[in-house]
């Protein structure tokens, strides 16, 4: 595995596809910091072999289901609570538009 | 630790007596005015009223001849914002769930419940888990041993309160990578983090996934243990859950290994601290030293890898819709609407998680590390396992240092940061029971033992806590 | 690049389409199509509130293990669910719940009619997300209006190799899928299957136009897209891997995005779920368990009710007509009269008018009264599809009700038998020359028959009375 470049724009890049808008001033903070991490301790594994399975969890866990019975909806009213006034109209959920 | 001192002596009193109940309670109410007079800050959301309501409840039920008066009956439980309380705000101490009010109780919130608790309060932390230090977030809390040094974290506000009360109280806490155990080193309190999957996860407000585990903070293990032993068992609603119970017992121990490198990297003050301990230790164990070479190598990267990864993920949700805050969405389109939400309520150590995180696992990337990360996990508690081969427990220093001053603090990196955690990281990260000790003071700040044992077998470490505390 | 690189249309497809299960795929809410007010069939998992965690519906393994059994699949015993991350308003976690690398099901097939052989890449299961409402139609509004009765649906999404070859190919493909999915009964009642057409010409980058409703849509949409493809590329242009939409109305796609520009998904295993791990049993249980599926029961057909190999394949080639058929013999219909009026003269009429058969109200018992009737040569062949055109597209009164009317029955007064024995008898010399060899004479014979019927018998059963009295 080649040694990542970890540049200003790169962690832009990273920043923007988690919806996060940078400040210069975080930028200037941030790129050290991150770096750091990455290459000081992250690019660690690159030195080690690993064949093992991965462990999604610590132990072996597997087959938990629901059976397929319909109850438990809450109601529109408690689906709506926690959404602020200006944002609720006629039962819907207001949200910011896709085009 | 005397019997009068426990929470199980106070319930057994307490069943009879109600009066005793209400004496506890108010005393303690005054204590928790006390500390935000103070400023120590151990709470994020203390409502008298919400607490008050839940007393009287409590009253009438007991009038019943019928009603069964449960292990808790009476006892006052603070617990980690980001457990959910149905009717109270649960921030996870952080500003962008700011109003979040769920609509249900988490699973250990309804157990304590059943058994006759009182949910006092919402105790701080640090964002999201997001810390060591419990210093990434407004109300930061002070030590109580000394008011110019951290509680810990993540659970700090938590081991915080249940070092300073004088009354009988129990806290439920929660560990991604050691922030039960951390916090109990630096207040000097009991912390047990039980395997991961024995509590359930559901209503826990999650930090990263296969690592968040619920688990109890008090003053001695006694009380941490009944707590755990009504907060664990089956959840249908949490599909990692195992589906085991915890029920307080014994069983007998003998073998102990002591984790050569985590002793070595520790402070000189703490070293002496835990050596004094071995040598009492030595009268009624085996102890010998073990090396875990590979875990003390690489157990932090790929912790935080697989906790920022799925932390990103986790976080994601969180965009200004459904819950918290939210703001005005005429004329936005969607990217910018959750960018200016997002860019503006997480903080700078959320930020970076997040980053680190979306990076691990971006295409080009993830295999090297979010993939490997998980393949050397394997290794890694594989590591562990072997141990356990030759002992019965394994003990070292729960942190390498004593509770540091906030300005220290704020002198280190992230990265740095992240060190501190050495000692706790590994058995979080393999998800094995650990509990932390409180072995003695140096300069008058509380040093911690951990001790740690094999999946599911959080019995050996009573037996254990019961020989040493 | 070779000749036939350069004609080369490669097509694959992704097909969405919702399983038949009474609760959603990782919370308990009702999957339940009565309309029903906004935000009103939704808990705590599926409206993504922090704290909530999500268990997996067994009911949804079951549906897709099945399909993937039916499309000649791999069913993968052990196999996991994963986070696909992308930001989007009517996401309820801002990460879809879905299959990265161990799918159920993989490397499958169905073979086409013309007996080209469509490869399955995988069939997977993943959560859809919310309905959005544009309050002033897609173009104008200044907002959304978002409804999470829809999020946590479970969904199967069945992926092509891009093995198909033109968008007619496609659509066959199409209908050939949803033909075995209506045998399996696993989709939800009342609900169209989506696609993602992806299409390429000789050998160069693919345009993926999204979710397509409908399969008349997905063969629009791809021969539009051929043309235009065809065009950019004489007039020397590249084509890029890119993301198109798909206009119903105006019949056109349009770009909607670059490849560069698409999130990075950082796809991780769902820490919240666990691994599936399936038993051998619990699959050839399913395997066994599965219906007769439509190659199978066209060879059947042709064995237990003697149908014509042509009239079985077309019949079981849907299963809409299949269902009327079984139906129908059920009520004692004869099964060979029943076929033939059904893929003659019933399909015929849907394919002029271009109707399907969910389209149209046809009851299975109006149409037995009619092979009773043809089967004792009341009424002539002509006349049984035209009461057919008349059923369907005319005034829709039934057909034996639409003949009465119309005087169109052999009159009841006629005894056929009577007249085939009359004239028989009256013929003995054509009578021998039948005998002797000579079909005409059975013809000149049917003819006298039909002169006295008035024309109104049906001529294939003169011919069968005739040789039946003659034999």
């Amino acid at each position: 595995m080649a040694k990542v470049e970890v540049t200003k724009d790169l962690i832009k890049k990273v920043a923007e596809n988690a919806r996060l808008k940078l400040t210069e001033e975080e930028l200037k903070k941030f790129v050290p910091q991150i770096k750091e991490v990455i290459v000081d301790s992250f690019s660690k594994l690159d030195e080690i072999d690993a064949t093992e399975e991965p462990s999604f969890q610590p132990l072996p866990l597997s087959n938990k289901f629901r059976k397929d019975e319909p109850k438990g909806s809450v109601s529109q009213e408690s689906a709506l609570e926690n959404v602020s006034p200006k944002l609720k109209e006629n039962g819907y959920i207001k949200g910011p538009k896709a085009l | 630790m005397k019997k009068e001192e426990t929470v199980k002596f106070f319930v057994e009193q307490a069943r009879n007596n109600f009066s005793l109940v209400e004496e506890n309670l108010h005393k303690i109410i005054e204590e928790v005015k006390e500390t935000q007079k103070k400023e120590l800050n151990y709470f994020e959301t203390f409502d008298e009223e919400f607490v008050l309501k839940q007393l009287e409840e409590l009253k009438e039920k007991s009038k019943s001849k019928d009603f069964v008066k449960g292990k808790l009956f009476g006892v006052p439980v603070s617990v980690k914002d980001a457990i959910c309380v149905k009717g109270l705000e649960s921030k996870a101490g952080s500003k962008i769930l700011e109003g979040y009010v769920p609509l249900f109780d988490a699973t250990v919130i309804e157990s304590v419940k059943r058994e006759g608790a009182i949910i006092l309060g919402k105790t701080t932390q640090d964002e999201f888990g997001f810390g060591t230090f419990s210093t990434n977030t407004e109300k930061i809390p002070l030590n109580p041993f000394d008011n110019s040094r951290s509680c810990g974290g993540s659970s700090g506000g938590g081991s915080g309160f249940a070092a300073y009360t004088k009354n009988y109280h129990l806290s439920i806490g929660e560990s991604t990578g050691g922030s039960i155990a951390c916090p109990a080193s630096f207040c000097g309190v009991n912390g047990f983090t039980p395997t991961y999957g024995l509590v359930s996860r559901y209503g826990l407000i999650d930090y990263a996934n296969s690592l968040d585990k619920i688990g109890s903070i008090a003053r001695n293990f006694e009380d941490s243990a009944l707590l755990l032993e009504v907060i664990s068992g089956n959840d249908v609603k949490d599909s990692t859950n195992l589906g085991h119970k915890f029920s307080v017992g014994e069983e007998p121990m003998k073998r102990i290994g002591v984790i050569k490198e985590l002793i070595d990297s520790s402070d000189p003050e703490v070293k002496k601290i835990i050596q004094d301990k071995i040598v009492e230790l030595k009268k009624f164990f085996v102890v010998e030293e073990v090396s875990l070479p590979l875990n003390f190598k690489y157990a932090l990267s790929v912790y935080y890898i697989i906790a920022t990864c799925e932390a990103s993920t986790n976080l994601a949700k969180l965009c200004g819709l459904r819950y918290g805050v939210q703001g005005s969405v005429e004329g936005k389109h969607f990217d910018d609407y959750f960018s200016e939400i997002r860019s503006e309520e997480f903080s700078a150590e959320s930020k970076r998680r997040i980053i680190l995180g979306t990076f691990a696992r971006m295409s080009g990337y993830r295999d090297a590390y979010y993939l490997k990360a998980m393949r050397v996990r394997t290794k890694l508690i594989n590591e562990f396992n072997s141990a356990f081969k030759k002992f019965d427990i394994l003990i070292s220093p729960t942190m390498p240092v004593v509770s540091p001053r906030f300005d220290e603090i704020e002198k280190l990196t992230p990265l740095q940061n992240y060190s501190m955690d050495l000692c706790t990281i590994p058995v979080n990260l393999a998800g094995l029971p650990h509990v932390n000790i409180n072995a003695g003071f140096s300069r008058g700040l509380p040093v911690g033992l951990m001790a740690i044992a094999p999946h599911l077998k959080e019995q050996r470490l009573y037996s254990f806590a019961k020989v040493v505390e | 690049m070779s000749e036939t690189n350069l004609d080369k249309v490669m097509i694959g497809l992704e097909i969405h389409a919702y399983l038949d299960t009474k609760s959603k795929l990782f919370c308990s809410c009702s999957t339940s199509d009565e309309t029903a007010e906004p935000n009103s069939l939704c808990c705590n998992i599926c409206l993504g509130h922090p704290g909530s965690k999500p268990v997996l519906n067994e009911k949804a393994v079951e549906l897709a293990v099945k399909i993937g059994l039916a499309l000649n699949c791999t069913i993968n015993k052990d196999f996991f669910f994963s986070r696909k991350t992308y930001f989007y308003p009517d996401m309820s976690m801002n990460y879809q719940i879905t299959q990265y690398e161990v799918p159920v099901a993989e490397k499958g097939f169905v073979i086409l009619s013309s007996g080209k052989k469509v490869r399955i890449k995988r069939a997977h299961i993943e959560w859809d997300p919310a309905a959005l409402v544009h309050p002033n139609g897609m173009g104008k509004s200044q907002y959304v209006l978002i409804d999470y009765n829809r999020s946590g649906f479970p969904l199967v999404e069945i992926v092509t190799q891009p093995d198909l070859e033109s968008p007619r190919e496609a659509r066959e493909f199409l209908n050939l899928l949803e033909n075995i999915l209506g045998y399996l009964n696993v989709l939800k009642p009342n609900t169209t299957m989506k696609s993602d057409c992806n299409i390429s010409i000789h050998g160069g980058n693919r345009a993926e136009i999204k979710n397509v409703s409908g399969f008349a849509a997905a063969e629009k949409a791809l021969t539009y897209e051929l043309a235009r493809q065809k065009k950019e590329v004489d007039s020397g242009k590249i084509i890029e891997q890119h993301t198109r939409a798909f206009n119903a109305d105006t019949g056109v796609t349009t770009m909607l995005r670059k490849k560069e520009t698409e999130d990075d998904y950082g796809y991780i295993f769902d820490p919240d779920l666990v691994k599936v791990s399936l038993e051998e049993q619990y699959i050839s249980k399913i395997k066994k368990e599965l219906p007769e599926l439509p190659e199978a029961k066209s060879k059947r057909y042709q064995v237990e009710y003697k149908l014509p190999e042509f009239d079985a394949v077309v019949l079981c080639g849907n299963f809409g007509l299949t269902k009327l058929f079984e139906e129908m013999v059920k009520q004692s219909a004869d099964s060979i009269i029943s076929a033939r009026l059904l893929t003659r003269e019933l399909l015929a009429v849907l394919n002029h008018d271009s109707l399907q058969l969910g389209d149209v109200k046809v009851s299975a018992g109006a149409l037995v009264e009619l092979v009773d009737l043809i089967k004792i040569g009341k009424v002539s062949d002509k006349n049984a599809k035209q009461s057919i055109i008349n059923y369907v597209s005319g005034d829709k009164t039934m057909p034996v009700g639409y003949l009465k009317k119309n005087d169109l029955l052999i009159s009841s007064d006629i005894n056929l038998e009577e007249i085939v024995s009359k004239v028989v008898a009256e013929n003995q010399k054509a009578v021998a020359d039948y005998k002797s060899g000579n079909e005409k004479s059975l013809n000149f014979l049917a003819g006298l028959v039909m002169r006295q019927t008035k024309g109104t018998a049906a001529p294939q059963k003169v011919q069968e009375m005739l040789r039946q009295k003659l034999s």
